[in-house]
């Protein structure tokens, strides 16, 4: 297995195939969750969570699934991790699963997860389903970390709840959901500019 | 009846799906490029939505609670959510398909929309009866349906504007959801 | 037909081991989770009823808390009520003692008005309520003692109403 290989399958899901930015999936949570950055490290963390054991499992099992069935064996897979994630966190950090509420559970529709599965994990060896599943989570978080950064620094003058600035009078449209579409449509068209 | 009319405005305006919820934004931007499609793609998410909601919510209180099953919830939605789509596809091929060719692809997406599992959750998270979950979730796809044709509408026209090459398509359609939701954002204050 | 049947088999399996997994992972985390919820709203209580070390849910009202101390007398209320607010159900935690005497009020979730109508589950608008009787209960505009939060008219009110009201039907029902 050559090395350069495996780091172009971890950082595609940085820049070139960005779940978020290029391939537009798992918006809603990105969306939703980026108000403040604490929330979306949880998730970002949730998520690749359920990404990286999903695609594990999914390509342990590849061999064996009949294809007609795929798509619910996908789900189950997924729904499964996802419900384990949601009794952890709710468990060992209450807190943050209080604030990203039905997102948890959501995560099982996160699209970034099912076409991972069935574009890649159903097709090559465990040991590359976790590459391309932890690049395509860390792409996800970043992603998330930097439009929850920009939210909570301009529209609460916060960062991670920290208070960054003395007297600071917040836009707060930042905070809200308009804020939300349009610091993700302007990156996008970033993103777009970028790889050019 | 006055309980109705504030559930509905609630959820089409107040709290819109996706311009206030996030919910229902992944299909949002494929689909909403024509108007027509728009429309299709969301009576067929408020059909999925009503059959869903409702099967959920009776499964929820008749099978997971008195068996103290509820951490099941999850993983039991998303089943009922999928195998819906499968019978909704089945049903249209045999009975109208022209309508089954004109949603296309867009059937079984509907299985990933996060909208129709987080309705089906959000009845049993706020504690809904069965009428109000009826009512709540029409409201909801109502909303949806409403987002995806404004949308389109407003994408349909910039096609023929002159956008710079990167915000084209999909940025310039969350700038463009950006000012919908702040026109959305004046609804809440109707109580 | 064959063929059905090893689909179907081959779900079965992936089911039912997905099931075992979710219910050993519950049984684990659902002490502590039980635990945690416990403790959080003990936690509130007492801190809008500092007097109290124990709660009993009340039998003779709905959504009515009794604080006991150590001595095991009642010492006040504790109240769940709901607000409606400028953009949300606002969930509030608030108790009085015997003399119906407001002694902490606490505010659960909203979704207010992110830096204006959010301030009311703010300290600085919340301490106002201690120590006040329910007529002094409105806000200053309408002659009572409460200032309201700036910019933020309708959410203050809102709060400002639903702690008042919910005093006066409790004391309308136990004079």
């Amino acid at each position: 297995m050559n090395s350069k290989k495996i780091q172009n399958e971890f950082v595609k899901g940085l820049i070139s195939e960005n779940p978020v930015l290029g391939l537009m999936l798992g918006l809603c949570s990105v969306l939703a969750v980026s108000t403040e950055v604490k929330n979306a490290a949880g998730m970002g963390f949730a998520m690749t969570f359920v990404l990286v054991f999903s695609n594990i499992l999914v390509s342990l099992l590849r061999n064996t699934i009949p294809p007609k069935v795929r798509l619910p064996v996908f789900i189950v897979v997924i729904a499964t991790f996802t419900t384990i994630v949601d009794l952890l966190m709710n468990a060992y950090v209450p807190e943050i699963h209080k604030n990203l509420g039905i997102f948890i559970p959501l995560i099982v529709v996160n699209c970034i997860i099912i076409a991972r599965a069935e574009a890649f994990a159903v097709k090559n060896t465990v040991f590359m389903s976790v590459i391309d599943a932890l690049g395509m989570g860390l792409g996800y978080t970043i992603v998330l970390m930097i439009i929850a950064s920009l939210r909570e620094i301009t529209g609460n003058g916060t960062f991670w709840g920290i208070k960054l600035f003395g007297d600071f009078s917040p836009i707060l449209i930042m905070m809200l959901p308009p804020g939300a579409f349009i610091t993700i449509g302007l990156l996008m068209g970033i993103m777009r500019r970028v790889k050019k | 009846m006055k309980e109705i009319l504030l559930i509905l405005l609630g959820t089409i305006f107040v709290n819109n799906f996706v311009f206030a919820r996030f919910l229902g934004t992944c299909p949002y931007i494929g689909v909403s490029k024509k108007t027509s499609d728009s429309l299709s793609m969301g009576i067929a998410v408020l059909f999925v939505l009503i059959l869903a909601s409702v099967t959920s919510w009776y499964i929820h209180y008749f099978l997971l609670v008195p068996l103290k099953i509820e951490y099941l919830q999850t993983i039991v939605f998303i089943l009922v959510i999928a195998s819906l789509v499968q019978l909704v596809e089945m049903f249209l091929l045999k009975t109208s398909p022209g309508l089954y060719n004109a949603l296309g692809i867009y059937l079984p997406l509907i299985t990933t929309n996060c909208i129709i599992l987080a309705v089906a959750i959000l009845n049993i998270r706020q504690e809904h009866n069965i009428i109000i979950t009826l009512i709540f979730t029409l409201g909801a796809g109502l909303g949806f349906t409403l987002a995806l044709v404004l949308m389109s509408a407003i994408r349909e026209r910039l096609e023929l504007s002159d956008i710079p090459e990167s915000l084209k398509s999909e940025p310039i359609a969350f700038l463009t959801a950006g000012l919908i939701a702040i026109a959305f954002l004046g609804f809440s204050g109707i109580n | 037909m064959k063929d059905i049947a090893k689909l179907g088999m081959y779900l079965l399996i992936v089911c039912s081991v997905s099931g075992i997994s979710l219910a050993v992972t519950n049984h684990f985390t659902a002490p502590r989770i039980a635990s945690e919820m416990e403790r959080r709203k003990n936690e509130a209580m007492s801190d809008v009823l500092p007097a109290a070390s124990k709660f009993v849910k009340s039998k003779t009202h709905e959504k009515v808390f009794e604080g006991f101390n150590y001595a095991g007398a009642r010492v006040g209320y504790v109240f769940e009520t709901l607000a409606s607010g400028y953009s949300s159900d606002i969930e509030i935690l608030f108790a009085i003692d015997n003399e119906y005497i407001v002694t902490g009020v606490k505010v659960l979730s909203q979704s207010e008005t992110p830096g204006l109508g959010s301030k009311v589950s703010g300290d600085e608008f919340l301490k106002q309520f201690k120590g006040k009787s329910r007529e002094k209960i409105m806000l200053k505009k309408a002659g009572g003692d409460i200032d309201a939060v700036t910019s933020a008219t309708i959410s203050s009110k809102a709060v400002t109403e639903a702690v008042r009201s919910r005093i006066y039907e409790f004391q309308k029902d136990t004079k």
